[in-house]
């Protein structure tokens, strides 16, 4: 018993120490990059509301935060706010040092919001001129959102086919999907993927990797058989690389307008089959 | 000659000339003149003296009359000889006789001598008309027309024919446009002679020099070559001996020509160039020629459309300018209306080819009739019939897609094509809320939409069309996935539903369900759904569910965006139930594999064995598609013997076998043993066996 009461008062001891240093810390006042951090991990949990109440705390410790604007921008685009998203994105981009501050994600989030607003000529300019056109296409650094890395440079590439579309510009968008085939292929090219792009495409030449001689997996087909799988002699309907419509005629704007559709199911950025290995370093 | 017969007093009924001629076998009086009636008959019958020159009467002479002057008392007379090879003697006798019949007679011996006569004529005296009826021809013989006491009418005989039809349009006199119709044997020259006397000149000329204007040269070759009414000459054999005797008229008339009052010249010339003239009247009496209509194309015009149509084009009547149409709707009558030039009225009374006849199908209506087309003149009729094709006019037909903001997923682009290009006007819906469409390109619209609700919206687009409006829905439907809740969603037909727990989505998020008739024109897996993205993969697996009664099918999903993958399916409740790890396409197709409800282990079999046995087991869906099932033997101590089976997943019902050995590979004694299911989940099933040696 009297071992146990010397066990409660070294107990007691211990926490008036406890109380005492504790008492005495310096309160800790977040700061901007706080607020952002916890804005992030709302985020990422899916809380876009909360995201968004900490990106603003941030902004309001400091105006020119430019990660609290990204995050503000992508928490209110995730609620529907389009609106409301752009005006952070842009907010910050007026403010950006265009050489030197990464601004792919503002141009990546204006082109999704302008593109929820149906600003098509400015979901264009975002995707097409300041994303696209800003990226080193050479060093291959493929964008991805670092807080959700299922978004990638192949959704702001059907932004810029989707805006294409809307504008009337048809052979352009064509060429856009032709080239987010591009984007969709070189990730599954290395040999050392092969067993991983099995069934992405036909190795019709048997090279191993994917070439225009290849036919994609990325649509349907009419499944004559019918045995519900691809057989030897079943046409498809999207597998020729690159794609040809007479975009010209309506059936040719209708199939462009399936195949964006079938595309934008097919290569989506959740978890989809893009399997794009951006460049995430600057995420850490 | 002349004979003076002047003393009229005493010849007083009395004196009696005669002209006989001499030499031949008997005299033959042919000329007679009593004073008294100083009236001068050419003796006939009796005295074998025939006019006809075509009797071969050697001793024709024409029937020219002497003549005596009262007051000279001198007989004049012009005597024709049929022979100019031949010298003809003639007696003038002159007989007295006074009131007591005494008489005296003094006889004057005369030699004609011979020369050419001309030809001579008596066609228009004879016959002046000739008439045949439209459609066919008729023949005079000119031998009965014309005579040349010294000659033959035959082109062996040197006689020339030519036949000169004058046309109703005369220019002028110089140029009477009559056109030549040469005979048998007719010489160029006698032809160029006539031409120039009935044309003015010699169209077998060049006669483009002649300063004749192009007009005047057109218009007369228009005469010369368009020949309505045509006489052709020509000798035939009558009696049969083979030699041609007589010299004959064919009037052809153009088929179907007919009129009155041409002047045909037939003009005779014997071999030393004396002519004869003689003119008579062509009348082609009109006979009715019926109309006739050609064999009708068949005609093709469109729903709601109206057609105007000639049928003059078709028609011919060559004596009618004015004919009746009567069209009307063999079938489906009661669907076409027929307006002769537009208006209401039964028939039509057309005298030109411009006029037409308005169709007009019924609104909305679209199939054939056959319209019989009547067309009559005051006495005949004829009809033909053509298929009148009303085409129906496609209505607009849209091709619907829905595209979903990859990051920003409340928000959607949705297209509409109408890919026959009918529409005029198109307006969107969703949910009963109008959106604003972008007409992008012709029959391209766009309009964006932005939903966050789970739920069904239906896609109602509306359109104006020249024909046939259009309404058309399509559906999608949200599943609100949330990360934090149970959620759910189903298509619009509420065929195809899912429900996905707590944490099977890391954030909320829209998911997109659509079914394959928003892929028309790519998506030929019919009755096919797509949740969200393809090869979206959930946390945990998602519960699909699929509406169908038969118990033999299962839902595929799938697989690499182009193999369909079974699902492990239960059906129950007149659902088909299945869990899936990823978002996607799915269908239901042929069920291969048993699913089991429920994770269990059956009754090993043989049970006592030695040393072998079975023992079957599920793994059922209803427990979950992740269970790592593990099965193991103990012995009655709850020692562990050995595992059969570790960590599987695979859904279905499996059989294993223990051969009695333990994780060592030694025999176990006889004894009770229990063998062992578990699950990660928590499952955990024995049963009792016994090894009997």
């Amino acid at each position: 018993m009297i071992k146990n009461n010397k066990y409660i008062a070294r107990y007691i001891c211990y926490l008036a120490v406890l109380i005492f240093v504790i008492g005495c810390r310096q309160q800790y006042e977040p700061t901007d990059s706080d607020f952002s951090q916890f804005g992030w991990r709302y985020y990422e949990d899916g809380d876009y509301l909360g995201a968004r109440d900490w990106f603003q705390e941030a902004l309001k410790e400091d105006s020119s935060f430019a990660d609290a604007y990204n995050g503000a921008g992508w928490s209110l685009g995730h609620l529907g706010r389009a609106d409301s998203a752009k005006i952070y994105f842009s907010a910050w981009i007026d403010q950006a040092d265009q050489e030197n501050d990464y601004l792919f994600d503002y141009y990546a989030g204006l082109a999704f919001a302008n593109n929820a607003l149906g600003k098509d000529e400015e979901a264009l300019i975002n995707a097409q001129s300041n994303f696209f056109g800003k990226q080193d296409a050479v060093s291959g650094d493929i964008w991805c959102f670092c807080h959700r890395k299922d978004i990638n440079q192949i959704d702001v590439r059907l932004i810029q086919a989707v805006s294409e579309f809307r504008l009337g510009m048809f052979s352009e968008c064509l060429e856009t999907v032709n080239a987010l085939y591009t984007d969709l292929t070189r990730q599954l090219s290395p040999a050392g993927d092969a067993t991983q792009i099995t069934g992405d495409y036909l190795d019709l030449d048997n090279s191993g990797t994917f070439t225009l001689n290849d036919k994609l997996y990325n649509g349907e087909w009419i499944d004559s058989s019918p045995d519900g799988q691809l057989s030897p002699g079943e046409e498809r309907l999207f597998d020729a690389y690159p794609l040809f419509y007479d975009v010209n005629t309506v059936m040719g704007r209708s199939y462009l307008a399936n195949h964006l559709a079938i595309i934008a199911v097919h290569a989506s950025s959740q978890n989809g089959k893009n399997k794009l290995s951006c460049n995430t370093d600057r995420c850490d | 000659m002349s004979y003076n017969a002047s003393r009229q007093d005493s010849f007083y009924n009395g004196c009696i000339i005669r002209i006989v001629t001499a030499g031949g076998p008997q005299v033959r009086t042919i000329l007679s003149y009593e004073g008294a009636t100083r009236t001068a008959t050419v003796s006939d019958g009796a005295d074998d003296l025939s006019p006809s020159p075509t009797d071969g009467n050697p001793y024709f002479i024409s029937p020219s009359m002497p003549t005596i002057d009262p007051a000279t008392g001198l007989m004049s007379w012009t005597p024709r000889q049929p022979s100019l090879e031949n010298e003809q003697g003639f007696d003038i006798v002159v007989t007295v006789t006074d009131e007591y019949n005494l008489a005296d007679t003094v006889s004057v011996p005369m030699v004609i001598r011979a020369v050419n006569d001309p030809p001579e004529s008596f066609l228009g005296d004879s016959l002046s008309v000739v008439t045949w009826e439209e459609d066919t021809s008729t023949t005079i013989n000119l031998g009965k027309y014309f005579f040349d006491v010294d000659n033959g009418l035959l082109e062996a005989d040197g006689f020339e024919f030519a036949a000169i039809v004058l046309g109703t349009e005369e220019l002028d006199e110089d140029f009477p446009l009559g056109v030549v119709f040469p005979g048998p044997g007719t010489s160029n020259e006698f032809l160029a002679k006539v031409n120039r006397r009935y044309m003015g000149f010699d169209p077998n000329m060049n006669f483009t020099s002649q300063n004749l204007t192009s007009a005047r040269i057109q218009q007369i070759n228009s005469v010369r070559d368009n020949h309505l009414l045509q006489v052709e000459i020509s000798e035939i054999d009558t009696d049969g001996d083979g030699v041609n005797d007589s010299t004959m008229a064919y009037f052809i008339s153009d088929t179907n020509y007919y009129g009155a009052n041409h002047s045909v010249i037939f003009t005779g010339r014997d071999y030393a160039g004396l002519e004869v003239s003689d003119t008579i009247s062509a009348v082609i009496v009109p006979e009715n020629d019926p109309p006739k209509i050609a064999a009708l194309p068949d005609t093709v015009m469109y729903e709601n459309d109206s057609l105007w149509l000639k049928f003059g084009p078709f028609t011919s009547d060559v004596d009618d300018s004015t004919l009746k149409f009567t069209i009307t709707a063999v079938t489906n009558d009661d669907k076409m209306t027929i307006l002769p030039m537009g208006i209401e009225q039964e028939y039509l009374m057309s005298s030109s080819i411009e006029d037409s006849i308005l169709f007009v199908p019924s609104p909305l209506w679209s199939k054939q009739a056959v319209i019989l087309v009547t067309v009559e003149d005051e006495q005949v009729s004829d009809t033909s019939s053509f298929v009148l094709d009303i085409e129906r006019v496609l209505r607009p037909h849209f091709s619907v897609t829905v595209t979903q903001n990859n990051a920003f997923n409340k928000f959607f682009q949705i297209v509409v094509i109408d890919t026959v290009e009918k529409a005029t006007y198109v307006s969107l819906d969703v949910a009963n809320r109008e959106f604003d469409l972008d007409t992008i390109a012709d029959f391209t619209y766009t309009a964006y939409v932005d939903m966050e609700s789970s739920g069904n919206y239906p896609i109602d687009i509306s359109s104006n069309a020249v024909v046939g409006d259009t309404t058309i829905r399509e559906y999608f439907s949200l599943a609100a996935g949330r990360a934090a809740s149970r959620w759910s969603g189903q298509s619009f037909d509420g065929r195809f539903s899912v429900v996905g727990s707590p944490g099977a989505v890391n954030f909320d998020q829209s998911l997109l369900i659509i079914d394959s008739t928003l892929f028309d024109n790519s998506f030929h897996d019919r009755g096919s759904y797509v949740l969200g993205n393809e090869d979206f993969k959930f946390n945990k697996p998602i519960e699909v569910r699929m509406v169908n009664e038969r118990d033999d099918l299962a839902i595929y999903r799938k697989k690499n965006g182009s193999i369909w993958e079974e699902l492990p399916s239960l059906s129950k409740d007149g659902e088909i139930f299945t869990l899936s790890e990823r978002a996607g396409y799915f269908k239901l197709g042929r069920k291969t594999i048993i699913v089991p409800e429920e994770t269990n282990i059956h009754q090993n079999y043989p049970n006592p064995f030695n040393p072998t046995t079975t023992i079957m087991y599920d793994i059922g869906l209803l427990d979950g598609l992740k269970q790592k099932v593990s099965i193991s033997v103990y012995n009655l101590l709850g020692q562990h013997v050995t595992t059969l089976i570790e960590n599987k997943d695979q859904i279905g019902q499996f059989k294993i076998q223990w051969d009695g050995t333990n994780k060592f590979g030694q025999q176990m004694s006889s004894g009770v043993y229990f063998i062992q299911l578990s699950t990660e989940t928590g499952i955990v099933r024995n049963k009792k066996m016994m090894l009997l040696k």
